[in-house]
């Protein structure tokens, strides 16, 4: 759908789909660009120091126990402080509300929507091995 | 056939990983009381309670909904901090069992 597009900013097809999915990433409707922007930064540098601490603990855990839940577990927090990184540094370059990057940050969001996801299942599958060995 | 698929893993896969890992983690909680287990339980619980918008995602087009979408801010709003309470308690289930304190 993507590549029938004519991505410059004219564009008003390309336009109106960045406004709606930057709406969706950031929230700004609903309370002021500023103030919902804030939070965004906000909660992504708190949830980027939880993950970092996470993958240090569960590295350290996986070094000294030798269990598998905690490797599991340290690619999750792994994959997530990687992810939260990307997303907070394309938004502090505005590269999410910039048509010339669409592809870039389109194809990021798909890749995280993935990505994540499928971290969170070796995770489960870290949490049902160990309560049935 | 296969787009089918597609589009149900699209839709729903993240759905189903949440609700997948809510129910194993609550079980094996309740078959092994350790504290990471709760924890994980209540992770999961949070994930699933952020999917509350999606069946109403079509307010954010034309028509706009304006008490939906302020309202809609200050929910995210809490169950965003939830989220972050429930990774932080994750992470400390982690660290007790890595320290042998799980009990």
């Amino acid at each position: 759908m993507f590549n029938d597009l004519n991505l410059n900013s004219n564009n008003k097809q390309v336009k109106a789909s960045l406004s709606r999915r930057n709406t969706l990433i950031t929230g700004e409707i609903g309370g002021g660009h500023m103030e919902s922007m804030v939070w965004v930064y906000l909660s992504g540098v708190i949830f980027l120091i939880i993950a970092l601490s996470g993958a240090i603990i569960c590295i350290r855990g996986f070094k000294k126990s030798r269990r598998y839940l905690f490797a599991y577990a340290a690619i999750y927090f792994s994959a997530s402080v990687i992810a939260t990184a990307i997303f907070l540094l394309f938004q502090v370059s505005g590269l999410f509300s910039n048509p010339d990057y669409f592809m870039i940050t389109h194809y990021f969001i798909l890749a995280e929507g993935y990505i994540l996801p499928l971290t969170l299942v070796l995770m489960i599958w870290g949490f049902f091995r160990e309560s049935h060995a | 056939m296969l787009l089918s698929i597609y589009n149900f893993l699209i839709t729903y896969l993240t759905p189903i990983i949440y609700v997948v890992g809510f129910v194993v983690c609550f079980a094996c909680y309740r078959k092994i009381k350790q504290k990471v287990y709760l924890y994980a339980t209540f992770f999961f619980a949070v994930n699933i309670l952020q999917l509350w918008q999606r069946p109403f995602v079509h307010y954010y087009t034309y028509p706009y909904s304006e008490t939906y979408l302020s309202v809609s801010f200050y929910v995210n709003l809490g169950l965003m901090f939830l989220s972050l309470i429930a990774m932080g308690l994750l992470v400390w289930g982690f660290y007790l069992e890595a320290e042998g304190k799980a009990n």
